[in-house]
């Protein structure tokens, strides 16, 4: 009985999981064709940058803002002290931009895109408009589902270098706090530790991180089958999966990136 | 909000186009600083050890960086054939005769690059820059062909690095604790002023008042001594055959200790500032001493075997309290 | 009577969950006819119309379409079928992040891009004059109401001037006037020798626009023929079927059955 149950669970999983990749091959495909096309799903992507990307960058500037500060402001004295200058400015460039910077970003846009791509999807599907699109002719995956996994990425690139610009700017200004440093030292600083590795470890981790919320949020958005009542499901789904999977690409990131990172 | 949608292309574009410039900008300042866009021009040269060897290690010029460690390995003779290159900016430089050094010290190794004197055109890309201790290097040397400082620059450029950072923290320890620290050495050179004058018997501190007392000491013993059938030898030895003698010697023995402190004193008074930082360390000193101490004691082997000293108010402190 | 073939169906079989909702039906459909689809409801009329217009993929079975296998054929050809194919939704289906606009101009963008902006816009402004919905033009579907919708999803479906027209319940929820114009509509579709395939209940369409009928029950093909055929055959089911699904709308507006549990 518990066996049966099990076995069907797996089954299940196994399905959705096998589901779940074919959807992954499909977007992937279709973004492949999507330049190729230049369909009139231009125009969404436009739009979904302006609402995952722009609208995202107060909330982001505010927490790069004050993540710089509160980095120094906890962590200036003993940074410093022990470690010297270059260790400071190498956590700097670890923390803001290699790390927290995408993580954050990532998870900013989880919560405002992911849900948002979830419950439009899931409504979409509801109210036939999918079933329009294929009528009409128009692949739901490359209308839908490709400008969004494009403009979640691109916007999370963006943002992530958003979030590098103000952090660092906010931990240089709240550094003058404790020693008044000129911009110029401090930018020379971190130009001396940056490496192109940790940019494109950032940059990377941004892209994956943006494949991930949109593939997820589209992928459980389609899942609602008839009812409405589905819609709310899908989007905690969408956010909690789309966390754990952000979370779980960081760690593999970090362990392939980590010996070339090595200072 | 209908203003922002209706203007979403240029908004985008704009938003975008901020953060490529910015990363462009960066990546642009960052290739600028670690060379990115000058050409380096390959060369090689053979060690003996790769001890202290590292891929990417700068070689060095009189303190500049002028090119990088490629990669080193090891040939089928057991030398060390490392390639390098050299900064385009730098490759003048590399005339003939060039010789390169690996210092390795404890802090650190650097490749050091040493120009010949001549100025020839440039070294073709790829050939042999030769070690110093190669004999190609040494003839080089012995026929000072390559611009060598007089002394190895390196040991001395070593040392600084390391006196340096020393110096660098010791700042920051000033820096610190700032007063206290001058608190300390003012009172130290009033200290040393003060036991100098002490020497020269000119104070009143208990080293003068000691050497006015063995004075008056030795003055009674003088008379002590002269009358030796007075009364005191007589009881203190009756047959006057073995006071004399060992009193004779003690008086002696204060001779020469009084002569050797007249030494010690003058020789204080030349070296003041050597005390004050033999004084600073005074008290780690007793601290370690008593520690023996206090091992020796509680060891039960010797326990009870030596007596137990009364801590003693170091002199440093008394000579403060005394100066003030 | 010129009977080519302008869809066939083979051993058409579809799944809702586990609840099998077409059960191995294979049909034609009759080039430049007006056929109608009767059933009772909930017998999956919906479904089969929709796995007719390429919508849905059946889970086995096949469809030939012009005579080509139509989920083997590859996506240009596919397009080029599309291009000529028009869906009426039950529920309108209207695009609800688009205006009324864009919900018509996108199919005609997306199969005309040689079309120029003002070539577009004045197809769609006749259109919608047609309609009497002028003034909507900036509106949002949800603006609408949903005999409005019904008529801009009409529009939608006819502004690329199909040969091949699919109406899921065309009269379903609209008023007496709108039910008028959109027969008028349907007669004239009939005149220009358009393939109609249409789900209904509607007596008038039944009566004096069908050409040829489908008869399902419990997701069985029951019968199919030219409308004379069934209309005077004496067998007990068909005449059960035609007279349990005819609705009798000259009183009143037709009402709108409960809709069936797979769509």
């Amino acid at each position: 009985m518990f066996l049966d149950w099990l076995g069907s669970r797996f089954r299940k999983k196994g399905r959705d999981i096998f589901y779940a990749l074919g959807f992954t091959y499909q977007v992937f495909k279709e973004t492949a064709l999507f330049v190729k096309r230049r369909q009139v799903a231009f125009r969404v992507l436009i739009m979904q940058i302006f609402f995952t990307g722009f609208e995202a960058i107060t909330i982001v500037s505010l927490l790069a803002l004050a993540l710089g500060t509160i980095i120094i402001i906890q962590g200036y004295s003993s940074l410093t002290n022990l470690l010297g200058q270059k260790f400071f400015y190498l956590m700097l460039i670890r923390l803001i931009t290699v790390e927290l910077g995408p993580v954050l970003t990532a998870f900013i846009i989880i919560a405002r895109s992911g849900t948002a791509i979830a419950t439009e999807i899931g409504h979409m599907v509801v109210s036939h408009e999918i079933e329009a699109y294929i009528s009409v002719g128009i692949n739901p995956i490359s209308y839908l589902v490709v400008p969004r996994f494009l403009g979640v990425s691109i916007s999370l690139i963006i943002l992530t270098l958003y979030f590098s610009f103000f952090g660092l700017f906010a931990s240089f200004a709240s550094t003058q706090f404790f020693v008044t440093i000129p911009f110029t030292e401090y930018f020379q600083g971190l130009l001396s530790v940056l490496s192109l590795q940790a940019i494109i470890s950032s940059l990377l981790k941004s892209v994956i991180f943006g494949f991930i919320i949109s593939i997820v949020a589209s992928y459980h958005g389609f899942k609602v089958s008839h009812a409405p009542t589905e819609i709310p499901k899908v989007a905690i789904n969408a956010v909690v999966h789309s966390f754990a999977l952000c979370i779980v690409a960081d760690l593999v990131l970090v362990l392939l990136f980590s010996p070339i990172l090595s200072v | 909000m209908r203003f922002a949608m209706k203007h979403a292309d240029k908004i985008v574009g704009l938003f975008v186009l901020v953060a490529i410039l910015g990363l462009v900008g960066v990546i642009i300042f960052l290739g600028a600083n670690q060379h990115w866009f000058t050409r380096n021009i390959p060369f090689y040269t053979v060690f003996r050890s790769a001890k202290g060897l590292v891929r990417g290690m700068p070689v060095t010029f009189k303190g500049f960086e002028i090119g990088r460690v490629r990669s080193f390995e090891l040939d089928e003779n057991n030398s060390v054939v490392v390639e390098f290159y050299i900064y385009d900016t730098y490759y003048p430089k590399v005339t003939a005769q060039s010789i390169i050094e690996l210092a390795s010290n404890p802090l650190g190794s650097s490749i050091i690059f040493y120009p010949g004197k001549e100025h020839t055109e440039p070294l073709k890309e790829h050939s042999l820059i030769p070690a110093i201790d190669s004999s190609v290097g040494k003839d080089i040397v012995r026929l000072k062909l390559a611009a060598i400082p007089a002394e190895s620059e390196d040991q001395i450029s070593a040392i600084m690095k390391n006196v340096d950072d020393i110096t660098s923290q010791l700042d920051a320890l000033v820096k610190n604790n700032a007063n206290e620290l001058d608190t300390i050495i003012k009172s130290l050179s009033r200290s040393t002023f003060a036991l100098a004058q002490a020497m020269e018997g000119k104070g009143s501190g208990p080293i003068s008042q000691t050497l006015v007392g063995l004075s008056g000491i030795v003055k009674n013993l003088n008379t002590l001594t002269t009358d030796m059938n007075g009364l005191i030898p007589k009881l203190l030895d009756p047959t006057g055959q073995e006071v004399y003698p060992a009193i004779k010697k003690i008086l002696d023995n204060i001779q020469t200790l009084s002569e050797q402190l007249r030494q010690f004193s003058e020789f204080l008074n030349g070296t003041q500032p050597q005390i004050a930082g033999i004084l600073a360390q005074i008290p780690d000193i007793l601290n370690k001493g008593r520690d023996v101490m206090e091992g020796i004691a509680n060891n039960p082997l010797l326990s009870g075997g030596i007596t137990k000293e009364r801590e003693q108010p170091s002199t440093f402190k008394s000579f403060r309290d005394e100066a003030f | 009577m010129n009977m080519t073939t302008a869809i066939e169906a083979r051993k058409i079989v579809s799944y809702s969950g586990d609840y099998k909702v077409l059960k191995e039906i294979s049909l034609l459909v009759p080039e430049r006819q007006f056929t109608v689809i009767v059933g009772p409801t909930g017998c999956g009329k919906s479904t089969l119309i929709k796995i007719l217009a390429g919508i849905l993929i059946p889970d086995s079975g096949e469809l030939f379409v012009d005579g080509q296998d139509y989920h083997r054929l590859p996506e240009k050809r596919l397009l080029e079928i599309k291009k000529k194919n028009g869906f009426v939704f039950q529920d309108s289906a209207l695009w609800q992040n688009k205006s009324i606009f864009e919900n018509l101009s996108l199919p005609l963008r997306f199969h005309f891009p040689e079309l120029s902006t003002s070539a577009i816009s004045a197809k769609i402004c006749e259109s919608l004059e047609h309609i009497n919905l002028m003034d909507s033009i900036n509106l949002r579907p949800a603006q609408l109401s949903t005999g409005e919708q019904k008529m801009v999803s009409f529009m939608r479906a006819l502004i690329t001037e199909p040969t091949l027209l699919f109406l899921d319940e065309p009269t379903m929820l609209v008023d007496l006037a709108m039910r008028r114009r959109i027969v008028g509509i349907l007669v004239r579709e009939k005149r220009r020798e358009t393939t109609v395939v249409t789900v209904t209940h509607d007596a008038e369409i039944l009566n004096s626009l069908a050409d040829y009928f489908i008869l399902l029950r419990d997701g069985f093909l029951v019968r199919e023929g030219p409308a004379e055929e069934i209309k005077t055959s004496a067998d007990e089911s068909v005449r059960e079927i035609l007279s349990d699904s005819i609705s009798v709308v000259e009183a009143l507006p037709s009402p709108s059955p409960p809709p069936p549990p797979v769509e």
